[in-house]
């Protein structure tokens, strides 16, 4: 099967010059993820798990390795080399992340941020409108909330809205760091149900979940920090 | 696959020092400065080899403590003052292949009117205080050659209004504003020829958190809307958070770290920028 991410020897840690430190954030990972599949990345806390997506999407700078990746507009790119214009490309059209944590804009609201998700992959405005409607009736949040700013939402909410805008651009790689956190139960249905759908069309992820249940459920191969390899 | 991209903006070693220099400070790469500064003949040395490309519809961030050349490095793109040495092309003049720096100043006002906006972190700098905000617009649009009456004031309406300035009180001057207010006509100026790349000097610098929303809100919806390129100079890193992709980083004059903005700020590599984002959490 074609490989779409192939990390090789990634190695990052994190001088602090100014305390004299050096910590260490993941060490020599090699990790691939095959197109269309789903790898689940446990570990302990302070394993390294979040610092191995956060390379990925180029939030951190790897200090050592390679992260291969197989994109639709540039071929087979290094992301640890990547320059920054590369990345803000391939962030707009190709990779996703999603966080527990939502960062937008004040005064935007959650349709115009969803709307903006899809306008940047490259889509028009009408389907963006539709698009986002769609994802929005999807995760059940309130129609009465849909055009108001989100920095009144609650938790759950703020997480579905995020969730929301990351899924909706249906990216061609979806990173997930721990997006269902602070979810219910039907909230969490309901990110599963999105995630099958993802996977069907063809997105390849890596995720990182605490709930073990919910992250055997979704994902197809388990990466072990503790190992460095893949648990069968 | 995908094209080369094309800068809207290219920046090469620009210096702008004030003073002369002397054996001491000269061709040393500043090692017998202090901070930016010459102890024995008193030059300074605001801006040293500053090189950054801005792309279309991006916004660069620039941080950094007071006194680094922040406002220098505008300054100079907007020859409001010279600069000592350096070279500067803009997509839209001449196809970015003249130095803008080595102009005529008439070729410059040509650049200045035609292809920026510059909003400054005082408003005394950028808008005539005593003139109505409709005139300080139509005095933009004059200098980018407009002359229809009838057209200027309907612009400058319109773009008042975008910034949310009432229709009564367009006629009055913005002495009369709030600091808000003022930003906020200044901007409007800025906007009213179009600018392909607008020059943002702390705008939200000593406003109040509701109005700093407003304008932050306001640029954002520019940049969306217009698709401008834009450069906001800012000590409020959650501003530069909230609206820039990339961000380079000053410290005396120089510029010592670049990266996508969440890495500046999430995984700053220089002493100095830990210190300045460490600082701050
Ligand atoms: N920006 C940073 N600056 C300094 N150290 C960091 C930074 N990010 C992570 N680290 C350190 O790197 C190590 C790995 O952190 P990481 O967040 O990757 O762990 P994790 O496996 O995701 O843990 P958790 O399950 O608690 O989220 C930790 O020791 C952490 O303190
Ligand atoms: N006209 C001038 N004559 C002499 N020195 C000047 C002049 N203008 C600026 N400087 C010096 O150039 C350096 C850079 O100043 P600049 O205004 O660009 O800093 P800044 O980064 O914008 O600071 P701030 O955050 O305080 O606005 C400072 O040391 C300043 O004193
Ligand atoms: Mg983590
Ligand atoms: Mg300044
Ligand atoms: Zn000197």
């Amino acid at each position: 099967m074609e490989e779409i991410i192939r990390i090789t020897g990634l190695n990052k840690y994190f001088e602090l010059h100014n305390q004299n430190k050096r910590i260490r954030g993941c060490q020599d990972i090699n990790l691939t993820l095959h197109s269309g599949g789903f790898v689940g990345i446990t570990g302990r806390s302070g394993s390294g798990k979040s610092t191995i997506l956060k390379c990925i999407y180029r939030t951190y700078l790897p200090k050592k390795g390679i992260i291969w990746y197989q994109s639709q507009i540039y071929g087979e790119i290094d992301l640890a080399q990547a320059t920054e214009r590369q990345v803000i490309h391939l962030r707009k059209q190709e990779i996703g992340y999603v966080s527990q944590f939502l960062h937008v804009m004040p005064r935007t609201t959650a349709r115009e941020i969803v709307e903006q998700a899809v306008l940047d992959v490259g889509y028009d405005i009408g389907y963006a409108r539709t698009e986002a409607v769609n994802i929005l009736r999807h995760f059940e949040l309130d129609e009465g909330l849909w055009d108001t700013y989100p920095n009144t939402f609650s938790g759950g909410e703020k997480l579905r809205l995020n969730i929301a805008s990351a899924m909706v651009k249906k990216p061609r790689l979806l990173l997930l760091d721990e997006p269902t956190a602070s979810l219910d139960h039907e909230s969490k249905k309901n990110v599963k149900v999105l995630l099958e759908k993802l996977k069907n069309e063809g997105t390849s992820m890596i995720g990182i979940f605490h709930d073990l249940e919910f992250m055997e459920g979704v994902c197809d191969r388990e990466f072990a920090m503790e190992t460095g390899d893949f648990v069968i | 696959m995908h094209q080369q991209e094309r800068p809207l903006l290219t920046i090469k070693n620009l210096n702008k020092q004030f003073g002369c220099g002397c054996s001491h400070c000269r061709d040393t790469q500043g090692h017998n400065l202090e901070d930016n500064y010459c102890p024995v003949c008193g030059t300074v040395y605001a801006c040293r080899n500053v090189s950054l490309k801005v792309y279309p519809a991006e916004i660069l961030g620039v941080v950094g403590e007071s006194g680094s050349g922040k406002s220098t490095l505008l300054r100079c793109l907007y020859f409001d003052q010279d600069s000592t040495s350096g070279e500067g092309y803009i997509h839209g003049y001449n196809e970015g292949r003249t130095n803008i720096f080595t102009e005529t100043s008439q070729q410059k006002n040509y650049i200045r009117n035609h292809l920026l906006g510059m909003v400054y972190q005082n408003p005394y700098l950028g808008l005539r205080m005593n003139f109505s905000s409709v005139g300080n617009i139509a005095e933009k649009l004059i200098g980018a050659g407009n002359r229809k009456v009838d057209f200027m004031a309907a612009r400058a309406q319109e773009l008042l209004a975008a910034v949310n300035i009432p229709t009564y009180r367009m006629k009055e001057a913005p002495e009369k504003f709030s600091g808000g207010m003022q930003q906020r006509v200044q901007i409007a100026k800025a906007l009213s020829n179009n600018p392909p790349l607008l020059l943002l000097d702390e705008v939200t610098t000593g406003l109040d958190l509701s109005v700093q929303a407003n304008v932050l809100d306001l640029i954002k919806v520019i940049q969306r809307d217009l698709k401008i390129g834009m450069i906001v100079v800012s000590h409020d890193l959650a501003v530069i958070r909230m609206l820039t992709d990339r961000t380079i980083v000053m410290l005396n004059g120089r510029i010592i770290e670049h990266g996508l903005t969440d890495q500046v700020l999430e995984d700053p590599q220089h002493a100095y920028t830990q210190q300045l984002v460490y600082s701050l959490l």
